[in-house]
């Protein structure tokens, strides 16, 4: 997708803005409340089409494909619960079983071609063409190569209604009926750029039910929008056009500087998907409608499996839900546990805890390669997955030795400081991780950890820091003091998670919540790195 | 929605709305000499010129108050760099909203442009439009819209391009300074002078084109603006003259060659209108320019060039023009003559600077400042 395509209906442009205000006025005065959904699924779809109408397609294709394919299920599921209850009496436990066994067969297949068609049409277009110009340059053809333009947002809403098709096939939700209604969970514009991936039972309703206009609401989602546009604007896109700098021509600069864009980033990518995510949920916000949370103060995060809780929680519910639990639950890993604990080894500790939680850290292992072969085609996304898949395997299968280490030295875990430590042992490996983001390929990963370890040349970096990398200290200095204010934030949500800074700054008197409010909006004005004299940074996720 | 809660949302807004306009007066600026030129041109005093002079900075070879010294006529140079012949119109549209004057001069190497280059280049275009009210930029901000360009907004509002000055509190605090003192002045007392001592010298052999009538025909959207222009000259009967100032032609430089090509065809476009062309492009020698030394670059007079043509040109306009200037009160005198007092000094500042500095010097504070200290002459 090109830039221009981008900007027609970015989350940051006056376009946006107007569309946003239209959407809300029509929404609100719509006459029949009943109806009122028809002017989100329209408005979605204007959305959709101003980024390009030949993007609408393949919307299209993976609502129609999801809605008909979970229809089919439902219908086939309903059919057979109403078969054995008319045969409840007369079938025997064998011919339930085997009534079961045929309709689980039929929907299992249903379900599996349904998501091979969606799954393959984003596997075509996300990895076919870097494929085919890798084989073109293996092969010595540099003409082999093929131009796709990757639909806007197509992994947010393929995750989303392929959850959906696998939630009616296993009988946790009805499929819905009325098309325009099932549309318009799959394309709602506030999520579609990036996320988060809601459940069609946490959002649907919500959808399709009546919506008032209620100041608190709205006012709480513009603030909401507020605090993102400044963790986007202030903080994620200074830092990024530095990033850009250090990342595409990493060999001219110093072990110390890499390591210092390699600190800069783990603010930048926060800053940049948690504000934008904020951006999406306040817009929903504003029209009445409440999208789960994406972030939880995942820095404060003391495991690399904590961080993946509060990081990007929406994809991390859809692979736990869709992929881990079948995977670590399933009849083989059921036997592999049974297998280990029956054997001479399972009589040993390390034996017993290794039956107990190999097959979920191979299950582990197996949801961050697909996570990182999500981020996209190339080594250095299978290196992200495996790194973060590995030592989370390796954390958990080490769980006994790294106690047996505390208990040894008596270590207080629950004590201040070791929290800190672990938070920051947890932050260093996210850094780590984050490494595949900023090289160019999977070589360059090895480069960056190497320099980053052994060449670190302190005089030369901070000369780098200061004049190379395109950041005044003034720009420094906003950042800094915008991080602290992230950390602030993050630590009073951390200390008591009910907190709301929206909700306690509306208890405070009438001057001192527009001042702040005031303020933020100035902040964004002033410091925001928007318009012409900058270049303007995507949101990191809408990529996927 | 209560009433009172609409108070204070208004209230927001407009407090967002007035510290957005307050910091684009002030702050948010390009902070050229163009802007503050034309900001000053704004200031004088209602219908109180002579002369307006309008064009590129081909006129940036022109002192108003060394032309009121010699002749006694006061003159302005509505002047922005790179200004293409498309917005000469609306420009002077604008002019004839604030001054009657006896006199246009227009400059016609903005005609020479091309679409490739000048007519829509992005930064030419932000030099134009910043410098000009809301008003007119509605009026200009059609042609402008390319997918090269900056967005509509973002000529509509500079804030949006120049809210980055924070990161340059020295150039933040030079934008509020120079506008602050303009508005202490209440006129520009340089009147929009703006040229450096530096001598680029001759690169190759001068050409001769005194008698060269050689023509090259000018972009198709810049010979329509130029007529349509033209029309609008000639529908309102306005006195105009249309001049080119010289550049420095030489053997091996094709391009000012090829637009001194096109001035002659612009003469004969003029000539066709029925107005006046006086091509100074060929009277160097009578004019005095000496090419070696009289320009700080291959196509702008400095210091010792603008003399020269503003005393040349000063005395057309009064000789054979006949223009008689209008009678002044004698604040407005005791203005003038304050500006040709400082230029004077301007000059002696400037010549002061190393001969190898190529520094262009307009009307800061700063410079003012140090003009404010040098005695009177």
């Amino acid at each position: 997708m090109t830039e221009s395509d981008y900007h027609s209906m970015n989350f940051i442009s006056f376009q946006f803005a107007a569309f946003l205000v239209i959407t809300a006025c029509v929404y609100y005065a719509f006459p029949k409340k009943k109806y009122q959904w028809i002017v989100l699924l329209t408005a979605s779809w204007v959305f959709y089409l101003a980024a390009g109408v030949r993007y609408a397609f393949y919307l299209l294709f993976t609502s129609l494909t999801s809605y008909f394919a979970a229809l089919w299920i439902d219908r086939t599921l309903a059919e057979s619960k109403a078969r054995l209850k008319a045969n409840k009496e007369t079938w025997d436990r064998e011919q339930k079983k085997a009534q079961k066994e045929i309709t689980g067969r039929k929907t299992h297949r249903m379900l599996a071609l349904v998501l091979v068609l969606n799954f393959g049409v984003l596997f075509f277009l996300k990895y076919v063409p870097t494929f085919l110009t890798a084989a073109g340059n293996l092969f010595g053809f540099s003409d082999l190569t093929l131009r796709i333009v990757l639909p806007l947002g197509i992994s947010f809403y393929t995750f989303q209604a392929m959850g959906y098709v696998i939630d009616v096939c296993r009988g946790d939700i009805r499929a819905e009926r009325n098309f325009g209604k099932y549309t318009l969970f799959v394309s709602f514009f506030p999520q579609l750029l990036q996320g988060p991936i809601s459940r069609y039972d946490q959002l649907a309703s919500q959808l399709l039910e009546e919506h008032h206009a209620d100041f608190t609401r709205i006012k709480y989602g513009l603030e909401l929008a507020l605090w993102g546009l400044f963790k986007k604007l202030v903080i994620a896109d200074h830092a990024a056009a530095a990033i850009r700098t250090v990342t595409e021509a990493p060999e001219a600069f110093s072990g110390t500087t890499l390591g210092f864009t390699v600190l800069l980033y783990a603010l930048q990518v926060y800053a940049d998907f948690s504000g934008g995510i904020d951006i999406a949920r306040a817009v929903a916000q504003v029209l009445g409608i409440d999208m789960i949370q994406n972030f939880r103060q995942p820095y404060f995060a003391t495991t690399l499996t904590d961080y993946w809780n509060r990081w990007h929680i929406s994809l991390g519910a859809w692979m736990k839900n869709y992929i881990f639990y079948p995977i670590a639950l399933s009849k083989t890993a059921n036997r592999f546990t049974k297998a280990v604990k029956n054997s001479r080894f399972g009589g040993t500790k390390a034996g017993a805890h290794i039956a107990v939680v190999l097959p979920g850290t191979v299950a582990s292992l197996i949801v961050f390669l697909i996570v990182g072969i999500w981020h996209g085609a190339g080594w250095r996304y299978i290196l992200y997955g495996l790194w973060n898949g590995g030592v989370i395997m390796l954390s958990i299968l080490l769980k006994p030795c790294f106690e047996q280490v505390n208990r040894l030295c008596r270590i207080n875990t629950s004590a201040l400081p070791h929290r800190c430590f672990q938070s920051l042992r947890t932050f260093f490996l996210v850094c780590i991780g984050n490494i595949t983001d900023l090289a160019r390929g999977g070589r360059e990963c090895f480069v960056w950890v190497r320099r980053i370890f052994r060449e670190q040349d302190l005089v030369a970096g901070w000369y780098e820091i200061q004049n190379g990398i395109g950041l005044s200290s003034r720009e420094y200095l906003l950042l800094l003091l915008s991080g602290l204010l992230l950390f602030a934030v993050g630590f009073i949500h951390e200390r008591n998670p009910q907190t709301s800074i929206r909700v306690m700054l509306d208890q405070k008197p009438f001057a001192v919540r527009w001042l702040v409010i005031f303020l933020a909006a100035a902040a964004v004005l002033v410091f925001g790195a928007y318009g012409p004299g900058y270049t303007a940074a995507e949101f990191a996720y809408v990529q996927f | 929605m209560t009433r009172r809660r609409a108070v204070k949302i208004l209230s927001l807004v407009l407090a967002l709305v007035l510290v957005f306009g307050f910091a684009q007066m002030y702050f948010w600026r390009c902070n050229s000499h163009n802007e503050l030129r034309l900001y000053g041109f704004r200031m004088e005093q209602k219908d109180s010129l002579d002369v307006v002079l309008l064009g590129a900075s081909d006129i940036y070879a022109y002192s108003a108050p060394l032309a009121y010294s010699l002749q006694g006529f006061t003159s302005y140079p509505y002047v922005v760099s790179a200004c293409s012949v498309c917005f000469w119109k609306v420009m002077l549209e604008d002019i004839l909203a604030h001054q009657n004057p006896k006199l246009i001069v227009v400059e016609t190497n903005g005609a020479c442009y091309d679409t490739q280059r000048e007519l829509h280049n992005n930064g030419a275009l932000h030099y134009i439009m910043d410098s000009m009210p809301f008003r007119l930029k509605l009026q200009m901000i059609r042609p402008l819209l390319t997918e090269e360009n900056d967005s509509a907004a973002a000529f509509l509002f500079p804030g949006l391009k120049y809210h980055s000055n924070w990161n340059d509190p020295e150039d933040m605090k030079s934008n509020f300074l120079n506008v602050r003192m303009l508005q202490r002045q209440g006129h520009a007392i340089l009147r929009g002078t703006y040229t450096s001592r530096y001598a680029i010298g001759l690169q190759s052999e001068s050409r001769n084109i005194e008698n060269d009538r050689a023509e090259q025909p000018l972009d198709a959207e810049a010979e329509q603006a130029l007529r349509e222009f033209l029309d609008f000259c000639r529908e309102k009967d306005l006195p105009v003259l249309f001049t080119c100032f010289p550049h420095q032609i030489t053997t091996e430089d094709d391009e000012v060659y090829q637009n001194f090509k096109m001035t002659n065809t612009i003469g004969k476009i003029v000539d066709e209108y029925g107005f006046p062309f006086l091509n100074m492009e060929t009277l160097s020698d009578e004019i005095g320019i000496d090419p070696e030394h009289d320009y700080y670059n291959r196509t702008h007079l400095n210091l010792y060039g603008q003399q020269k043509l503003t005393e040349y040109l000063a005395r057309y306009i009064r000789e054979e023009l006949g223009l008689v200037p209008w009678e002044q009160d004698a604040e407005q005198t005791r203005a003038w003559e304050e500006s040709s007092d400082y230029y004077t000094r301007y000059c002696r500042y400037i010549e002061e600077a190393p001969t190898d500095s190529e520094a262009l010097f307009s009307e800061t504070y700063d410079l003012m400042r140090e003009l404010r200290k040098m005695k009177e002459p």
